[in-house]
Order: structure tokens, then C-alpha cells, then sequence
């Protein structure tokens, strides 16, 4: 029987004078615990109690009177894991009160067994202390509890702090040695562990565990030969968070927001455009003199569908009967194989889908026997079998092949004669590469080649960014105190390490990959775009391509230098074209276009994350840079100064706050000060006052805030 | 320099300014066939290059119907008696528009299988080589290059225009230099039957392009004049006609000052049926279809702004702007492929697979990545490694990705490209993608007896296929589903049965019978599935046919032991029927249908009956 999914699990706090330093790390680890099971484990149920509460709240101490389990407290009964479980855990505090050690094992113990009852739950008690609290038990007490730990299959794990070996008190030496002892006596279900190990665990990003159900149970057709087969999918796509749409204005209404998901509903319409040619329409045409050819919209009832598939020009329509005739389905599921061929003429790119594992029938000795003796079989002979497959009745067959592994024959799709496209190429690139290209090649290669000992990048270790983001983000914003919280936290560095290039690596292969770049000259890109490509989803491409492309400040060394001005389209390439153009001397007159730019894309930005604004911004910093590396500041800081008296008091105002918020993040529009060129007249002072005068909040702020208040009114008004 | 490697980077070219999503990139494509009557005479009982020409259009346009692309279809023949010019120009003899550039239809299809068919001259008519007036091919050019530049439906497409004769220089012997240099300009593609010619490519004269093309040089005509003997001409066409799709530029970079430019190209991809479009059954028009959100609580109807994203976090809601969940995941990272390091060939696991691989090309965008590529390739294939990248375009989430190093592969015999340098980009799974599974341990020889291995390495060995059938079998699912359209769109009332590819030999399977029955021996397998094992750990699920019907179908219920796995409705129902009392429990209601079949029942039932009730109070017991 396979393990229950779900979980059980009963925490024990310690609260004790003694944890002070301690109970933040402690309450750190139930939390991120409690957050994964929120997050993937929605079935687990979890129970929380503090021990060494100066309060006694528990069902063992009503049921045995006072004098029993005193100064335990449970502060979230066992339920269901939810909101109510974080915020419990977030409430508990330090506090002085002294209970015994393994009477809150009991409390734990008789929590988890009372909830869980008969149905199917994986039991789990966390005990998290400095040991520091008595453990008051003799040896038969403790064989009772090892045997309903036993009975009850339940995990026990102690979760220790603070336990030091050169500085433990006696206390924690007395308590340790009853741990140990009980150890002894359970075996694996008792693990002892220190808190920062736990911790570590759970730090490391997790997946939803699932439970693996056949794909396909069948048997593998050889001929006349039936070899039973179970089959198991490998890999799955795991699906994007799932998230509801709720809608802003509702949340206003106290009843609706308890229940935001259910705050939008979605309306679909069939219809058609039909001519408006019913009698009453075509009469006031004809007094109107002028024939009706206004398009009305007319419904169409789900009953009166049809479905149309396209062939070629046509649109052929298939009543439902006859849709039958368009599927080609199997009568009964199928894995039967058409042959053996050698592994080198099914090359590794042709695979079309996420493999599944077949086994022989694990119930069938038989069946694994001999699914074993034919993968070292098809080991031996380098070869790999070709199967039609399909997994249910009425599923159209595929053909796969069924490679050797170790404990299975991958299953993978191959391409039909449809799927794979033979492709007209043209003749090869004249020059070949040169026995110097390829050396300095090989030595790349080698010299960026990831070690084998401790492999890095493996795909079973390497999390998917985007969820495990949407997770970090979800946790932000939920554990965040109300009001606050908004502004979505960094990325972790864990979710980003796997997929920003190893320095270490890449610093030790330098020297090769020069040796590569100086042997196979690259040149930058050319833009050889012919078309416009107008409008603003080229020109956000364009503002992407830049974004992507230019390092900032990094003068460009185009090739062509005939630009003589700066263009709105590509402002950034033409900009430093302009500048670095040895032939004549345009600095000042791409600087003057530049800023021209600047200011017409400003115009248009209506915020400061929009196409336009993103795009000013970008340019701005260039001609920062331009003005820098050129030494000619005045136009610069003119235009700063232009900027600000034109946006700052303006209803753009939030442009110029967030080029502010740009300066104060370090991003560096400010102006341009006497450190950087000897040009310029403004000093350190002047320049950092050049903001500071009007980013006084008091000042700014509450005006603002009214301002947009007044705007929500008049939006409130309009709806 | 060669006019294919021009006509690439058009092609790129074009391209360049989109290259997110795939784009629909369509292609016009003319068959001009020579209808000479030389033509149409048949050799060794072949259908004639005519027909063969014919056949081989309509091959390509079903097949562009089945692979869903939105290609444009035209016939032009010239060499005929009559003359059909688009607008009903004058001047053009022997120049016959048989079928104006459009998609292929079911009906385009079935007019040309007519012509196919049938036994008589067709009505336009063979010019016969004799004959005093002559077929001036620059005309046919003239014709096609109008065809292309009125057709609305040729705008932004890529035109391609294919000459199938036989006749070595179409442009005929006594034309002027000229004509010849326009031929050459036009840079089209032959096909030669039955014989094998030389290389034919000329240089582009700009002058004489401009003729043709008055406007644009990049309207580029297909060229690559290369001849060859062929004898399946309409695999030939089918396959020349493919051209490769790309899936937008895409940069490899190695670190800040060591990138190169390319593209993806699609070479293989899952293509599934087509999704059914709805219709209006009363007047076949199509349904739009319009989606609203309403705010339940105002009823104001919302726009994408007005909407919060949320999730319910423990009973706690927790709310994002739409906005701020696009850029989740990928804030930081690069477009493009960014290198992160080469691993031995060994680590890339067969399950680390997702979908069907992507091909990574150089482009000359940045001059000299091809050369610095091809030269990168060919060490990963002589060392046996592959790359680990980080993989992003601009509108899908970063992924992990390996490169498979595939080196320059040329055809021995013609030595045209077989493969290009590139690299195979296959996408990797990510950790929670990854499922673990309790598989039971894998078995040593030694475990083995020597006739059970032998059994099955004689197994392997004896059924090794001539061929890998990758790539080369159609899709069953598919040619039923278009085979069907187009009989239901041209009234055909035979549609030939489907061919599945995917089947097993049957014939091959039969001659090697003696090794499979070594293997079933030598593991005591079974020679029928076994029935019911399938679903030995679920459920069984309760079968979906409906209450008995009849007194028979309660019978045999009752000998399948089948009567407590009705429901309380159908067994109250039945006793109703029967004026029997309905009250009681389960097995009352049982108890009382048996007593009742038990009264009904024959002599044979009843001996039948009675084990069955024997047994099953034994099992009771």
C-alpha cells in the first residue's frame, strides 16, 4: 500500500525562558513548513502548541485535572492547514513558564492520533526545544511511549537548539539522554536533528510531491507474445500557478470580498452578423430611401452549432454523426511492437514527447523477468524497439520507440511523416572553420566543461523559475503585515542561481574564450532591417531588442557611420553612432537631437513603466553617459533642469518622481557633477540638492495623494 | 556570389524586424508546366511527365492542406493550343491559366484529378513540337511574373515559381542571348525527367532582374537551378516545396563579448487535428464569439484592468496585478540562448525531454558566426559533449535547454546539404516536471538462464527492421480526418480506406514466429492479453450500460452475481413492475428479485441457478 498523501502533523514549540534567542529561528522553520503545506500539501492537517506557557490550554490537562500536562498550551487546534495556522504561528511569543518535556510528546502523540482516527493519514510529530526542559519519565513510561509511536506509525522528530556539546547544561544532558534512549527504542521513527539543518531542508525549494498512477497497463505485443507491461509518465509539465480573476471594484462590498473569487463572471456570446433585412428594419429603410446594409448582431443557441473543420479555401461543416468519421481511433488500447533498429537511426533530436517508463507487470514476476532479459538484450545489441502505441481505447496510435534503460524501456514518440519537415537547405557557407578556429574551439569546450563529480545544472535540481517566483511572491504578499507588502520582494537567490552563468567557471575560462573570440572574429550586429515595421508594437519590439542588446554605456562600434541623425526609431544606435563618428565631429548635434528625443518620448509616456516612459528613460541614462564620455555636461543638466520644471508640478508629475526614484535607486540620472568631467560647473552638493529640494514628503506627498483622490472620484462618478 | 545564399538572407531579412511568435509566413507558389505534346507521350507504360507533372501538384497541395499551412496554389501551362491569360490579355498564345493562385480547395483538387482521369484531350490542347507556331518562354515569364504582382492574395507572401519540362533550354535554341539571360535571372527551379543534367546556375544580371521585377529584388523568385534524374517527381515536389520555417532570430552568447546570431528553425513539430470552427447550421456562416467579464457585485462589465489576480493562500486572499505576474520568473534574464556550460553527451538522460527539439542555426547577422559556430560544433561532436543553456524569448518564460551539437552532413552522391551546422535545442525538464518512481531493480545476466537470454537476444536480433520508420509513416488520424473533408466538400461518396503506417508487419512478424515462441517459453508468457488484470488495483469502474431491461437481462444478472451492483431506483422499479412489496433494505429488495427469478426460472436455469446460489452462500459463509 502506498504511502497516504496526506499528513498529520502536531508542532510543539518551546517557549521557555530559555529559547529567547532562539524562538525566531524555531518559529522560521514551522513557518516555511506551514507555507509548503499551503502551498502543495492543502490536505495536511496541522497542529500547533507552545510549551512552557505561563497559561494552560489542552485536553489531556481538563481530562486529568489540574497538576497534569500544566503550562501547555495549544494555540491552534489540529485542523485543516491554513491562514489561521500561519497567523498562529506568528502570534507565539516567549514566555516563562516551565513544562515537562515528554509531556507535551504525549499531548502531541494523543493530538494526532485523536484527529487522524481511522482515516488514511501519514502521522508526524515536530518537537522543536533547547532541551532545556525536564523530561520527567521513567523506563516503563518510555517503553509505552516507543510502542505507540511504534503502533501508530508515527514520525517523531526533535528538532534541537542551542545544543552545543562543550556548553550544555545539565538539564540539556538529562533531556538528551531520554531523547536518546527513545531513539534507541523506536528506531526510524524518531529522528533527532538540529534546527539549522531542518532549516536548511526546508529552505530548498519544493515541488508538489505527486503519486505516480500508470499511464498505461497493457500488455507489450511481440508477435503472438503477450508480455504484460505497466508504464509510468517521467516527466510532466507541471502547470502555472492557478489564479483567479477578481475584480477591483467589488472588494469594496463587504460580503463580496470574503468571497473574491466569486466576483467576476464571465459572459460568453455566440453570434453572427446578420443583415438587418426583418421586416420592420427594411421598412424604415425604404422610407428612408436608402437600402439597410447595417450589420446586426444575432445570436446563435448552442443547439444550433455545427462543427467545421477547414480544408484548404473550404470550410466543410460535419454534423456530430459524421464527426465519428473523422477520428481514427484504436478499438482497444495498444503497445505492440513492429520491430528492433539499430539506437543510431533514432537520433536523440527526434524524440517528440516527455518519455514514460515501461516495467514489466511488477505484479507478475514473470513479466519483469523477462522485460529485464529483453532490455540486456537490446543493451547488447545497441538497439532500440518501435512500437505502435496508444493508452486508451479510441486514442489514435503513435508510433514510439522503446529505449533500454536500466529499470525500464523509455517510452517516446516519434515524428509522423507530417511532423517532420525535409527541409530544401541552402549549399554550406564557404569559408570552413580552420584547424586554428577549431583548436581554439576544442580548448573552449574543455575549458567550460561543468564537472562531473557533483554535477551542476541537473535537471531534477533545478526548479522551475516562474512558479517557484509566483510562490516566493504569493508568501511575500501573504505574510506580510496588511497594508504594507505591496512592492513585490527581489528574487531569491536561490530560484536565480541555476540560470546566471558561473563566474568562477566563466572566470577561469577567460583566457580561452578570448583566444575563441580573437580566432573566430565576430562583428556586431548589423542592423539590416529593411522594413519600418511602424506602429507601436514595432516600436516596443525595437525598445525591447535595445534593451536586450545595449549594455548601457557601452558605446556602440557600428560599422556603418553615415548616420547623420539621431533617429526616433533606434535612438540609442544612432546616438553613440553620431558621437563615435570619426569622419566629422557631431557630438553636439546628436546630443541636441538626442535630447529632442527624450523630450517628444516623454510627451508621450503616459507612465513611467509604459513603452514610452521605459524607453526615455533608457535614453536619458545613454545621453548621461554620451555627455559624460564627451565631456560636454550643459546640455545635459539643461535639460534636467527643463524637465523638472516642466513635469515636476505638472499632472505628469509621477514621471519626474519616478526619475527621482531612479537617482535615489542608483540607476543615475542626476546631473552631471564636477567629478565626472571638469566641464561641468554643478558640484556634489548642488546636485544632490538639485533633487532634494522637492523631494521633501512632506511637502509633495499629501498634495499628490489628494490629487489622486480626486481623480478616483471623478472615475467613481463616470462608473 | 550564388543567388541561394541572396535568396537566405531575403529570407532572413524579412524576417528580422518580427521575431517572437511564429509567424505565418506564406508562401505563393506557380507550377508552370510545359504542355508540349512531346509532353504527354508515355514511355514503358509510365503515365506521361504530363500526368506525372499533374500528379505531383496534387500531392503537394493535399499535403500543404494536411500540414496546415496557408499556402497559395496556381497552375500555369504554356505549350497548349488555346490561351487563357488572367484579365484576358492579348498577346499571349499557348498560355493557359489552368488555376488562378489561390488556396487549394476541394474542388481545385478534384479539377486537376479530372484532367488526371480522364481519357480525352483536355481542351486546351497540346501544342505539338512540329508544329510552325512556337511557345516564346519569355511570355510565360511575363505571364508569371503578372500572375505574382495582380494577385492580391500573392502580397506579402514569398513567391516561388516551379518549371517542370523536359525540354533541356525552355527558352528553345534560336532565342536571343537575352531571353536566355532572363531565364537565368528569373533563376527558377527545373525539373529534368529521366535524364541527368548538369548544374545550371547562372549569375544574376541585374538588369535583366529589373525587367522582371521592376519594383523590388526582394521579391525573390525561388532559384536553384539544379538538375537531377528523379523518378518519383512527385515525392520530389512534395519535398522541394517544404521550406523551412523560422521561429524568429535568437541569439547564442558565450559571455558579454562573445555572442552570435541565428535562428530557430522548425523542423519538427506535434501537429495535432486542426480544432472545429463553429457554424451557424442555418446559414453555414461562421460564429464570432465575445467574452465578458461582469463584476457580479456592480454589474459593470471589466476590463483587463479592473481585475485583480488572485490566489487563495490558506484561506487568505492574495491579490496581484496582472501586470506584475508577467515578468514573475524571468526578471533579469537574458533573450536568447546564454551559455552556462558543456557536459559529456552521457548526462543528457533519455527523459530529459519535453517536446520536440527546436534547431538552432547561425545567421550572418553578426558576420562571422557561422564560421565560429560550425567550428564550435564540430568540437562538441568530436568531444562528445553538449551544451547547457539558458533558453528565453521574449514572450515565454526562461528555461533550461540542451544543445545537441549536429555538424555539416552533405549527401556522398550529390553532395547537397543533407544537414546544416547547427544545434539541436531540446528543452529540459525542470525538478517539479520530474517525477520519481519506485521501479523494482534491474537484474544482472547472472540472474538469467542461459536459454533466457539467448531467447531474447535471438528476439532482438531476428526482428531488426530494414528502416527506422521516423518521420516516414503518415499520421493515420490525419489523412482520415482530410480524406473525409474532401469527400464531404466534392460530394465523393467512396473515400478509400485509411493506410495505417503505424501497424505491425504482419507478414514479417509471421516469418519470425520461432523466435517470439523461444521468448514466450522461455518466460512463460501468455499468447492473449490477459483480461481483467489490466485494472487489477482500481476499482473496478461500474460499467455504463444502462438498467436491465428485460426478466432475461435480471436473469443473467443474477448468475453474474451481478444484482447488488444495481441501484436501490432500478431494483424498487423492477419489484414495482413485478406488484412486488419495495420496501425494506438492499438485500431485502435482492432477496425478494431472486425468490422471484428462482419461481420463474426453467428447469435448466434452475440447475444452473442453484450451483451459482450455492457458491455464492459458500462464499457468504
Amino acid at each position: 500500500m502506498a504511502d497516504p498523501l496526506k499528513e498529520a502533523l502536531f508542532v510543539v514549540l518551546d517557549v521557555s525562558a530559555s529559547m529567547q534567542h532562539h524562538l525566531e529561528e524555531a518559529k522560521e522553520a514551522v513557518q516555511m513548513l506551514v507555507n509548503q503545506k499551503i502551498l502543495f500539501h492543502k490536505q495536511d492537517a496541522v497542529g500547533i502548541a507552545v510549551m512552557g506557557s505561563l497559561t494552560t490550554r489542552n485536553t489531556l490537562n481538563e481530562e486529568h485535572g489540574a497538576g497534569n500536562y500544566e503550562q501547555l498550551s495549544v494555540v491552534q487546534v489540529m485542523a485543516p492547514v491554513s491562514f489561521q495556522t500561519v497567523s498562529a504561528v506568528n502570534d507565539v511569543c516567549i514566555a516563562d513558564g516551565r513544562a515537562d518535556l515528554i509531556d507535551a510528546m504525549c499531548l502531541a502523540m494523543d493530538a494526532v492520533i485523536k484527529f487522524v482516527g481511522t482515516r488514511k493519514f501519514s502521522k508526524r510529530v515536530l518537537l522543536i526545544s533547547d532541551c532545556n526542559s525536564p523530561a520527567d519519565v521513567n523506563g516503563v513510561q518510555l517503553d509505552e511511549i516507543a510502542n505507540q509511536l511504534k503502533a501508530s506509525s508515527m514520525v517523531f522528530s526533535v528538532l534541537g537548539v542551542g545544543l552545543d556539546a562543550p556548553h550544555r547544561t545539565p538539564q540539556q544532558e538529562h533531556t538528551l539522554a531520554v531523547l536518546n534512549a527513545l531513539e534507541e527504542k523506536v528506531g526510524d521513527n524518531f529522528a533527532l536533528m538540529s534546527l539549522a539543518r531542518a532549516s536548511d531542508l526546508l529552505r530548498a525549494l519544493k515541488k508538489r510531491s505527486v503519486r505516480p498512477s500508470t499511464a498505461f497497463r497493457g500488455s507489450l505485443k511481440i508477435g503472438e507474445a503477450h508480455l504484460p507491461v505497466w508504464s509510468w509518465r517521467k516527466v510532466c509539465k507541471t502547470a502555472a500557478v492557478q489564479m483567479k480573476a477578481v475584480s477591483k471594484a467589488a472588494l469594496d462590498d463587504e460580503e463580496a470580498s470574503k468571497q473574491p473569487d466569486k466576483t467576476v463572471a464571465v459572459e460568453r456570446r455566440a453570434y453572427v452578423l446578420a443583415r438587418a433585412d426583418g421586416d420592420g428594419v427594411a421598412a424604415d429603410a425604404d422610407e428612408g430611401g436608402v437600402l439597410s446594409t447595417e450589420l446586426i448582431e444575432r445570436e446563435v443557441k448552442p443547439e444550433d452549432r455545427i462543427n467545421a473543420y477547414r480544408y484548404g479555401r473550404d470550410l466543410v461543416p460535419v454534423s456530430s454523426m459524421e464527426e465519428e468519421e473523422l477520428k481514427f481511433g484504436v478499438k482497444e488500447k495498444c503497445l505492440e511492437l513492429l520491430g528492433f533498429v539499430p539506437q543510431t537511426d533514432v537520433p536523440r533530436h527526434v524524440f517528440m514527447s516527455a518519455p514514460e517508463a515501461v516495467v514489466g507487470d511488477p505484479e507478475k514476476p514473470d513479466a519483469h523477468r523477462a522485460m529485464q532479459a529483453l532490455i540486456a538484450a537490446l543493451e547488447e545489441e545497441q538497439s532500440v524497439g518501435i512500437a505502435r502505441y496508444a493508452p486508451r481505447a479510441a486514442a489514435p496510435p503513435r508510433l514510439v520507440c522503446l529505449w533500454p534503460a536500466r529499470k525500464c524501456l523509455w517510452l517516446v514518440g516519434l515524428p509522423f511523416a507530417e511532423e517532420h519537415r525535409a527541409i530544401d537547405w541552402p549549399p554550406p557557407a564557404t569559408p570552413r572553420p580552420t584547424a586554428e578556429q577549431l583548436d581554439a574551439a576544442g580548448a573552449l569546450v574543455d575549458a567550460l566543461t561543468l564537472p562531473r563529480d557533483g554535477e551542476p545544472l541537473r535537471p531534477k535540481d533545478v526548479h522551475n523559475p516562474r512558479l517557484q517566483r509566483t510562490y516566493q511572491c504569493i508568501q511575500h504578499r501573504a505574510l506580510a503585515p496588511s497594508g504594507g507588502g505591496n512592492a513585490l520582494p527581489p528574487p531569491s537567490a536561490r530560484i536565480a542561481l541555476p540560470f546566471v552563468p558561473d563566474p568562477a567557471l566563466f572566470g577561469r575560462a577567460a583566457p580561452e574564450i578570448r583566444r575563441f573570440g580573437e580566432a573566430c572574429v565576430v562583428s556586431e550586429a548589423v542592423e539590416g532591417r529593411k522594413r519600418g515595421g511602424g506602429g507601436e508594437r514595432g516600436e516596443a519590439k525595437r525598445l525591447r531588442a535595445e534593451e536586450g542588446d545595449v549594455g548601457v554605456g557601452a558605446p556602440l562600434q557600428l560599422q556603418s557611420s553615415s548616420v547623420v541623425q539621431v533617429d526616433s526609431g533606434k535612438p540609442v544606435d544612432t546616438f553613440w553612432t553620431m558621437l563615435n563618428d570619426e569622419t566629422q565631429d557631431l557630438v553636439a548635434k546628436a546630443i541636441a537631437e538626442m535630447s529632442d528625443v527624450i523630450r517628444n518620448l516623454l510627451k508621450r509616456a503616459e507612465s513611467a513603466a509604459d513603452q514610452f516612459g521605459m524607453k526615455a528613460f533608457a535614453c536619458l541614462r545613454e545621453l548621461r553617459t554620451g555627455s559624460v564620455h564627451y565631456e560636454e555636461p550643459e546640455a545635459y543638466n539643461a535639460l534636467l533642469h527643463e524637465l523638472k520644471s516642466e513635469y515636476d508640478e505638472s499632472a505628469k508629475s509621477h514621471l519626474w518622481h519616478a526619475l527621482k526614484e531612479d537617482v535615489v535607486g542608483g540607476k543615475g540620472h542626476g546631473l552631471i557633477t564636477r567629478d565626472e568631467t571638469e566641464e561641468s560647473e554643478v558640484s556634489v552638493e548642488e546636485a544632490k540638492a538639485f533633487w532634494g529640494r522637492t523631494s521633501a514628503p512632506t511637502q509633495d506627498m499629501p498634495a499628490e495623494a489628494e490629487e489622486q483622490e480626486e481623480e478616483e472620484d471623478e472615475y467613481g462618478d463616470l462608473v | 556570389m550564388d543567388l541561394l545564399l541572396d535568396d537566405a538572407e531575403n529570407e532572413y531579412a524579412e524576417l528580422g524586424a518580427e521575431s517572437d511568435k511564429e509567424i505565418p509566413q506564406k508562401d505563393c507558389v506557380l507550377f508552370i508546366i510545359d504542355a508540349h505534346e512531346r509532353m504527354t507521350r508515355r514511355s514503358h507504360g509510365e503515365p506521361s511527365p504530363f500526368m506525372q507533372a499533374l500528379r505531383g501538384v496534387i500531392n503537394t497541395m493535399q499535403d500543404r492542406i494536411l500540414t496546415g499551412d496557408n499556402d497559395m496554389f496556381g497552375v500555369l501551362l504554356y505549350g497548349t493550343k488555346k490561351a487563357q491569360v488572367p484579365n484576358d490579355h492579348q498577346g499571349f498564345p499557348h498560355i493557359f491559366l489552368l488555376q488562378e493562385l489561390d488556396l487549394p480547395s476541394a474542388e481545385s483538387i478534384s479539377k486537376l484529378n479530372r484532367l488526371l482521369e480522364s481519357k480525352e484531350d483536355p481542351a486546351f490542347g497540346h501544342l505539338e513540337a512540329h508544329s510552325s507556331e512556337t511557345c516564346d518562354f519569355s511570355n510565360v515569364l511575363w505571364v508569371t511574373s503578372m500572375i505574382f504582382n495582380t494577385s492580391k492574395q500573392a502580397k506579402q507572401t514569398r513567391r516561388r515559381a516551379y518549371i517542370i519540362t523536359d525540354n533541356d533550354s525552355p527558352t528553345g535554341s534560336s532565342s536571343s542571348p537575352r531571353q536566355q539571360a532572363i531565364t537565368r535571372a528569373c533563376s527558377f527551379w527545373r525539373e529534368i525527367m529521366s535524364k541527368v543534367r548538369t548544374n545550371y546556375k547562372g549569375t544574376a544580371d541585374a538588369q535583366e532582374l529589373e525587367l522582371l521585377n521592376p519594383e523590388n529584388l526582394s521579391d525573390s523568385w525561388v532559384h536553384s537551378a539544379v538538375c537531377f534524374s528523379e523518378d518519383e517527381l512527385a515525392s520530389r515536389l512534395k519535398r522541394r516545396s517544404q521550406r523551412k520555417r523560422i521561429l524568429g532570430r535568437l541569439k547564442l552568447k558565450i559571455n558579454e563579448d562573445t555572442e552570435f546570431s541565428g535562428c530557430m528553425v522548425s523542423m519538427i513539430r506535434s501537429y495535432a487535428k486542426p480544432p472545429a470552427i463553429k457554424l451557424d447550421a442555418a446559414t453555414n456562416e461562421e460564429i464570432k464569439t465575445h467574452t465578458m467579464r461582469i463584476c457580479n457585485v456592480h454589474g459593470t462589465s471589466l476590463q483587463p484592468v479592473d481585475l485583480w489576480r488572485g490566489y487563495c493562500y490558506g484561506g487568505k486572499w492574495i491579490l496581484f496585478e496582472p501586470w506584475e505576474l508577467k515578468a514573475l520568473g524571468r526578471e533579469d534574464s537574458e533573450q536568447g540562448l546564454v551559455l552556462l556550460g558543456f557536459k559529456p553527451r552521457d548526462r543528457l538522460k533519455l527523459y530529459h525531454n519535453m517536446k520536440p527539439a527546436g534547431f538552432w542555426q547561425p545567421l550572418e547577422t553578426r558576420a562571422g558566426s557561422t564560421v565560429a559556430v560550425e567550428a564550435l560544433v564540430e568540437s562538441l561532436h568530436k568531444k562528445e559533449r553538449f551544451a547547457v543553456c539558458t533558453y528565453r524569448r521574449s514572450t515565454s518564460e526562461v528555461r533550461l535547454v540542451a544543445l545537441l551539437p549536429q555538424p555539416l552532413q552533405l549527401d556522398p552522391n550529390t553532395n547537397s546539404v543533407v544537414m546544416p551546422c547547427g544545434l539541436y535545442v531540446i528543452q529540459l525538464p525542470f525538478a517539479e516536471d520530474i517525477r520519481e518512481l519506485k521501479l523494482l531493480p534491474s537484474m544482472t545476466e547472472s540472474e538469467f538462464t542461459p536459454t533466457e537470454l539467448e531467447a531474447a537476444h535471438e528476439l532482438v536480433r531476428s526482428l531488426k527492421l530494414a528502416q527506422a520508420p521516423v518521420g516516414t509513416v503518415p499520421n493515420p488520424l490525419m489523412h482520415k480526418h482530410y480524406a473525409y473533408l474532401r469527400a464531404v466538400a466534392t460530394h465523393e461518396s467512396d473515400t478509400k480506406p485509411t493506410v495505417d503506417g503505424t501497424l505491425p508487419d504482419a507478414i514479417f512478424l509471421e516469418e519470425r514466429r520461432g523466435p517470439i515462441r523461444r521468448f514466450m517459453e522461455a518466460f512463460n508468457l501468455p499468447s492473449e492479453a490477459p483480461t481483467s488484470s489490466a485494472s487489477s488495483s482500481k476499482k473496478p469502474k461500474a460499467e455504463k450500460i444502462g438498467p436491465p431491461q428485460s426478466t432475461a437481462d435480471w436473469k443473467e444478472l443474477w448468475q453474474t452475481q451481478g444484482l447488488t451492483s444495481q441501484t436501490m431506483t432500478t431494483l424498487k422499479s423492477f419489484l414495482k413492475e413485478l406488484g412486488l412489496p419495495v420496501s425494506g433494505k438492499k438485500a431485502d429488495l435482492i432477496a425478494r428479485i431472486q425468490e422471484h427469478l428462482l419461481a420463474e426460472a426453467t428447469d435448466a436455469d434452475t440447475l444452473l441457478l442453484g450451483n451459482h446460489s450455492l457458491i455464492a452462500t459458500e462464499l457468504a459463509s
